[in-house]
């Protein structure tokens, strides 16, 4: 049974509750996800979020389809194990698809609002909410169960999943690594001389047994991942909502003034700044030795990872929310004018743009040939390159 | 029975049909009596009938008076289409709403990296290139006070911004307003993300105060607001805000927290705020999850910041009441002039002490007091003044302009001031000697006047305008020969022109310097002569209110530097051309003064702001004081930057223009369901559309009243109407079907069955803003069975009616405290078909208010209804609202009178009950002491009856009134008093 979507009604709670209960939740999935090459596993696609693969979805694209979330995604990204597509939503629910045919296995709620992306663990997913008693989720999809459930505070990031521990931050400032079998805290870390109520909205990236988060103190944090040790700390001067992204031994982060930095991953050492003028909500994305990071003034940059310096730069007119994903040769960035727009990753020529039904706040994944991406009329759509859609 | 005979509008709750009655663009006191209407009507099953009669009805007791809303300019909109923004404008302000259009896309581009959102759709905006036509907008039914900068209409998503020639203000206005649009989409976005119900948005004061945050520095005026507020422990916290709701000073506090918090806690928070929304129902909670601490736990810390900043102040700087003498205290008080014979030494000046505003008078003391006491002083200040021109009475001077508008007057006594006079501002000179209103001035093609200063000879008046284009220029009258000269043409906003003594010369205020787009104003020199304009001064700081002294040696102005607006003085007998000019600081207040003003002694009168007040304040040796000054600024006028140019959207983007053609859309679309025992159960729907100026309004109404499954098919009533205020002349037609069982309630409580059809015409010609002809013509066709009196009848009935009427009260928190209210009908009903009916009305309704202080007032009420002719209308009377004591309605004739004298008083000003887990506050309490008195009849009189008593009256929310009553009626033709007490509990605003 569908559920029923709500556009804009002004309904009660109760009527609310009443549609959502009258509506079947669970999942039912085939089979326990194997992982692939072709995946888009995590938030990032790897530990170190780096957003792109060698596998390139050509523009043009189509829409191959559409699945209805009945409520927005939040500031992750789909993520694509096998042949399903995981999409939490910010009402706490967790949707599967089949990522070829779009039918969907079932949705289950988790929590209260998921700002992030899920974890998938063969057949375990956790999930972190914003604003829940318990926060912190562990549910089994083939058993149909959870497995724990834990408070560790408001959570807005996307855990990062390694060595079977779970390392996130919270809006409190604290940033905890559990292990996944019950949802144990192992370790925390909490923001010194946080008097300002200073929280961590930057989901972790991963470097050599180091945990790489942003804090919106300004500051970049690199932990020990066994035991929580602080290894070094940088100041780019304002909040950081994006999370970092690890390239080369090199850690990227944008921060909410628009300056965009790059620091040695053993040591923090500045490598060199960038101001693109506008904040950074967004992880950078990768092709070769370019970086590329977008803003709220909707400037795509194209930056040496090296040196820092500008190889390209387009303007589109519109808030950049999302980070670009880069698909072989080609990028694809996401605008809240609704915009999906495909970049030459070499001169930044736009080569393929299109208008959704709703906003792009989410960075998109690339899989199984297709192109993963949710837009903030609550729906998540597949698309695949035409010319795929002509051969078949 | 009649259906739609003039007197509906006299007791429309027994009508059935949409009277015709009045049409006019007339503003109630609130809809707090549209709501009892709804009530009543509800009670007899026909509900739906309400949104009909809401558009074209106004009930009885309040609204049949009303003050107009008169759309004297025939505006030809035009639409500017560019990326975000649909732009309404008139031809002649197409440069301003390029401009305008720049902006706004500007604002849009930072906007949405700021709200890290976009737009889904289209913004609405409409331009006025002044604040009075941006008065006549219909884009929203109530009066648009002086105040009033622009708003947004969440509605229909519009933003309705005026220029007042400056700028800087119309670009920040743009941005305030489009602040809320983004707010309103984001938070809707938020709740929506989130599968929340999008039944709430946050706290006035965070809207507002973020629309100035984001839209504004913290300039000179914000901080003097808040330095008066902390010093004189005025500010409020957020915990206790809903004390100072929609002030000024809620706007300014609201900008101030978010500044303390983007400050202390981080900018970000500011959009967290936003973002967490979602989580929590109450605001403070919201703030508690972002910034970890609730509404509580701020103010102790902002509040002891604002303290920590401002009080070290007083260690150089003086509140103005510590510093200067007072000359007047209470009430608002700005724009002194002195006028100076060889018998008297006068103040005049623009102010309001009783809710009217108007030029007062004031006698200036001898420097030296009597007894020389400060006591002395204070009480003098705190005397009357005298009124010496009221306004808001009349056509003429219909409004004041209390903050932009300097007057002036002659040696003879020739007084130049400005006010609003219907479709303009009018320049009056009025005789301040013999007490005359000599001359008036209206200009065609200028559409607000600001500041006017007389030339030495007398003659001629130098004064700044905003012409139709929006632009603020200089003018010089010549008032014998009526010549009009243009000094000034350009878009930089030129005010407050002071010619020189010696007549060569005119100082004016502009924003034409490099930091004018800034809002930035600096001080100008005219040469008549020559016609160059000089630099004065050059800065950042703003300048404002040049005065020349007596001898023209001086020039005494106000400035922000150092923070607060000063009294500063500059020597005018440097030679031309020298490139530098020093200016000596005369008066260093903590807070602002405003408005310098001359005594030939070398005294400077002036406006002084303190403990949210406007006060009149005197400097004595002020040309000493400013001799002896140790704050000492000399200007660099050679080493400047060129004046900012105007940008417009022309160029920068595509776009689009066309003439408007109509763009109608949905206002509300309603469906009701109704029970009554009496009459079963009805069911409806109603729907209202308008375009998006409001000019013209549509109103759709199907109901079905059946009780039976037989009846279904012959109870449908279906109405249609249109209401066009494009115009002066107001009017509206419809037609209707009508049909239902009916109780006559101005009969002996009878049912019947009526079905009716047919169409009216009406329309209201407001004559000035207090006066209006209202005229109507109606054409129906009733079949009524059972009736008892006359049987089954049928009648086509042709209604014609004739209404004056005429208001200028003003209104307290429960009612009328000041001026009068006066309507007169006549009309004509007749059966063209059958003869069954033909009788004329004759209508008198006369309240007079007379103010006994600034709180009370006796209030009067005299009615005459008379209905005569054959099968004419009876009256009904009774209840809280005419003849109190006597049961509602129970009184019924064909004539009717009523008197009733009331005396109105404050109470209790507030009454704050604390429970433990929260307190509500109950303000403006107010009493009265009646007596009413008044009969109704048929064709013989029978008996007189009255009631005697007491009451309280409660505002709530300002929007309805809560009465309570006491008394005793007295009964049997006037010759006892009742048995014990009666009590009456309703609802409603006084007469």
């Amino acid at each position: 049974m569908a559920l029923i979507r709500i556009p804009s009604l002004h309904v009660s709670h109760s009527l609310l509750l009443l549609v959502v209960a009258a509506s079947c939740s669970g999942i039912k999935m085939p089979h326990v996800p194997r992982s692939t090459e072709s995946d888009w596993p995590m938030f990032g696609r790897t530990p170190h979020r780096t957003n792109a693969t060698d596998e390139l979805v050509a523009p043009p694209l189509t829409i191959a389809w559409e699945g209805d979330l009945s409520s927005s995604m939040g500031y992750g990204s789909p993520v694509v194990v096998d042949t399903f597509v995981f999409v939490t939503n910010m009402r706490g629910e967790l949707f599967v698809f089949n990522a070829l045919t779009g039918k969907r296995y079932g949705w289950i709620s988790l929590g209260d609002a998921f700002h992030g992306s899920p974890v998938i663990d063969g057949a375990v997913v956790y999930a972190a909410s914003a604003d829940a008693r318990e926060s912190l989720v562990a549910y089994d999809l083939f058993e149909a169960k959870t497995l724990w459930k834990r408070d560790y505070g408001d959570i807005e990031v996307t855990p990062l999943f390694f060595d079977n521990k779970l390392y996130f931050g919270t809006t409190a400032g604290i940033f905890y690594c559990v292990e996944k079998y019950k949802g144990e805290k192992e370790w925390s870390y909490r923001l010194p001389e946080n008097r300002r109520w200073k929280g961590i909205r930057s989901s972790a990236a991963l470097f050599d047994g180091t945990v790489i988060f942003g804090a919106e103190d300004g500051n970049v944090y690199a932990l020990d991942a066994k035991n929580g040790r602080e290894r070094w700390t940088y100041d780019t001067g304002a909040p950081i909502f994006a999370s970092p992204t690890v390239y080369n031994g090199t850690v990227f982060i944008g921060n909410f003034a628009g300056t965009f930095v790059a620091l040695d991953a053993q040591s923090g050492t500045p490598r060199w700044r960038f101001p693109t003028g506008a904040s950074i909500y967004a992880a950078a994305s990768f092709a070769g030795n370019l970086v590329l990071i977008g803003n709220t003034a909707g400037k795509l940059f194209a930056l040496s990872t090296t040196e820092g310096s500008i190889r390209w730069s387009i303007e589109f007119n519109s808030v950049i929310n999302s980070s670009a994903v880069v698909s072989g040769p080609v990028a694809y960035v996401g605008t809240l004018k609704k915009e999906l727009i495909a970049v030459k990753v070499q001169d930044g020529t736009i080569v393929w743009r299109q208008t959704l039904n709703g906003r792009v706040k989410t960075t998109p994944a690339v899989a199984r040939g297709r192109l993963f991406v949710a837009t903030d009329d609550r729906m998540v759509l597949a698309l695949e390159p035409m010319q795929h859609t002509e051969q078949r | 029975m009649p259906c739609n005979s003039p007197i509906f509008s006299l007791s429309s709750l027994q009508s059935h049909t949409p009277s015709p009655t009045i049409v006019s663009k007339v503003v109630p006191p609130s809809i707090v009596d549209l709501m009892g209407s709804a009530m009543s009507v509800l009670q007899r099953g026909v509900l739906p009938l309400l949104f009909v009669l809401a558009a074209v009805e106004a009930h009885a007791q309040f609204f049949s008076f009303g003050r107009n809303k008169v759309q004297y300019t025939d505006f030809e909109w035009h639409v500017l289409k560019t990326e975000h923004f649909d732009i309404y404008y008139y031809p002649e302000m197409q440069a301003l709403a390029e401009r305008g259009a720049y902006f706004a896309e500007e604002a849009y581009k930072d906007l949405e990296g700021k709200f890290n959102h976009t737009l889904n759709t289209r913004v609405p905006l409409i331009f006025y290139s002044s604040h009075l036509h941006f008065q006549q907008t219909n884009t929203t039914g109530g009066f648009i006070p002086e105040g009033v900068g622009g708003f947004f209409e969440f509605l229909k998503g519009r933003v309705v911004i005026p220029s007042d020639g400056s700028t800087a203000q119309f670009r920040h206005v743009i941005r305030h307003e489009l602040v809320h649009v983004f707010m309103h989409s984001k938070i809707a976005r938020v709740m929506s993300d989130h599968r929340k119900v999008q039944d709430r948005m946050p706290p006035l004061w965070f809207t507002e105060g973020l629309a100035e945050y984001w839209s504004t520095e913290w300039d000179t005026q914000a901080d003097m607001v808040m330095r008066d507020a902390t010093l004189n422990d005025i500010v409020v916290g957020l915990n206790d805000i809903d004390r100072i709701y929609g002030s000024y000073l809620m706007y300014k506090e609201g900008q101030s927290a978010l500044q303390y918090i983007a400050q202390t806690y981080g900018e970000e928070k500011i959009l967290l705020l936003m973002e967490n929304f979602w989580k929590e129902s109450s605001f403070s909670n919201v703030m508690k999850l972002t910034i970890g601490k609730n509404y509580q736990e701020f103010d102790e810390e902002w509040l002891y910041a604002l303290k920590k900043r401002y009080y070290p102040l007083y260690a150089k700087e003086d509140a103005p009441s510590r510093a200067a003498r007072p000359l007047v205290i209470d009430g608002f008080n700005s724009k002194p002039v002195v006028f100076e014979s060889d018998t008297v030494r006068d103040v005049y000046f623009i102010g309001n002490r009783t809710g009217y505003s108007g030029i007062y008078r004031k006698g200036l003391k001898p420097r030296q007091q009597p007894d020389g006491s400060e006591a002395s002083a204070e009480a003098y200040a705190r005397a009357a003044a005298e009124n010496v021109i009221e306004g808001e009475k009349t056509d003429e001077f219909e409004a004041f302009h209390l903050l932009r508008g300097r007057i002036d007057i002659t040696k003879d006594g020739r007084l130049a001031f400005v006010t609003k006079s219907g479709e303009h501002d009018a320049l009056h000179i009025y005789d301040v000697v013999n007490h005359s209103l000599l001359e008036s001035f209206h200009f065609k093609s200028l559409v607000s006047i600001g500041s006017a200063s007389w030339a030495p000879d007398g003659k001629r008046i130098v004064f700044s305008s905003i012409d139709k284009s929006g632009n603020n220029d200089l003018y010089i009258l010549d008032t014998h020969t009526r010549a009009l000269t243009k000094l000034t043409n350009d878009y930089y906003d030129d005010r407050d022109p002071a010619w020189s003594p010696d007549g060569t010369r005119i100082a004016f205020v502009s924003d034409r310097t490099a930091s004018g787009l800034k809002g930035k104003y600096n001080l100008f020199l005219y040469t008549i002569e020559t016609s160059a304009i000089d630099y004065l001064t050059y800065g950042e700081d703003n300048y404002a209110s040049p005065a020349w002294s007596k001898d023209g040696t001086r020039l005494a102005f106000t400035c922000d530097r150092g923070g607060a607006q000063n009294v500063w003085m500059m020597d005018m007998t440097v030679p031309h051309g020298t490139p530098t000019r020093t200016m000596r600081k005369v008066t260093h207040f903590v807070t602002a003064a405003f408005d310098p003003a001359w005594t030939s002694d070398g005294d400077i009168v002036f406006t002084a702001f303190e403990k949210f007040s406007f006060q009149l304040r005197v400097i004595e040796n002020a040309t000493l004081i400013a001799d002896t000054s140790r704050s000492v600024v000399t200007l660099d006028l050679y080493d400047r930057e060129k004046p900012w140019e105007a940008q417009s959207i022309a160029g920068t983007m595509e776009i689009k223009r066309f003439r408007y053609e109509g763009d109608y859309s949905l206002d509300i679309a309603q469906s009701a369901i109704s029970t009554d025992p009496v009459f079963g159960t009805s069911g409806g729907a109603a729907i209202a559309l308008s375009d998006l100026l409001g000019n013209d309004q549509y109103y759709f109404l199907l109901y079905n009243t059946a009780q039976s499954q037989d009846e279904l098919l012959s109870s449908f009533n279906i109405a249609v109407s249109r209401l066009s205020l494009k115009h002066r002349t107001s009017y509206a037609y419809g037609i209707y079907r009508f049909s239902g069982r009916r109780y006559d309630l101005t009969d002996r409580d009878e049912f019947f069955f009526e079905r009716v059809f047919g169409g009216y015409f009406a329309l209201s010609y407001p004559i000035t803003k207090f006066q209006r002809i209202e005229a109507s013509v109606s054409l129906s066709n009733s079949n009524k069975d059972a009736d008892v009196r006359v049987g089954d009848r049928k009648a086509l009935f042709l209604s014609n009616s004739l209404t004056f009427v005429h208001d200028n009260s003003l209104w307290g928190p429960s009612g009328p405290l000041d001026g009068s209210r006066f309507s007169i009908t006549v009309a004509y009903t007749t059966d063209i078909q059958y003869s069954n009916a033909n009788y004329y009305s004759i209508i008198v309704d006369y309240r007079d208010y007379l103010r006994l202080s600034q709180r009370s007032a006796y209030a009067m009420r005299y009615w005459l209804w008379y209905n005569g002719g054959r099968e004419a209308r009876r009256f009904v009377m009774g209840g809280s609202w005419d003849l109190r004591g006597w049961p509602r309605w129970s009184i019924r004739g064909e004539k009717l009178w009523l008197t009733s004298h009331e005396l109105r008083f404050p109470f209790l000003d507030a009454l704050a009950l604390q429970f433990p887990f929260g307190g509500i506050v109950f303000s403006s309490l107010r009493g009265a002491l009646y007596f009413d008195a008044g009969s109704a009849w048929d064709k013989q009189y029978t008996e007189t009856l009255g009631s005697i008593g007491g009451g309280i009256r409660m505002n709530f929310g300002g929007v309805l009134v809560l009465r309570y009553d006491i008394g005793k009626r007295i009964e049997r033709n006037f010759t006892r008093l009742q048995d014990g007490l009666f009590h009456q509990f309703f609802f409603g605003w006084d007469f």
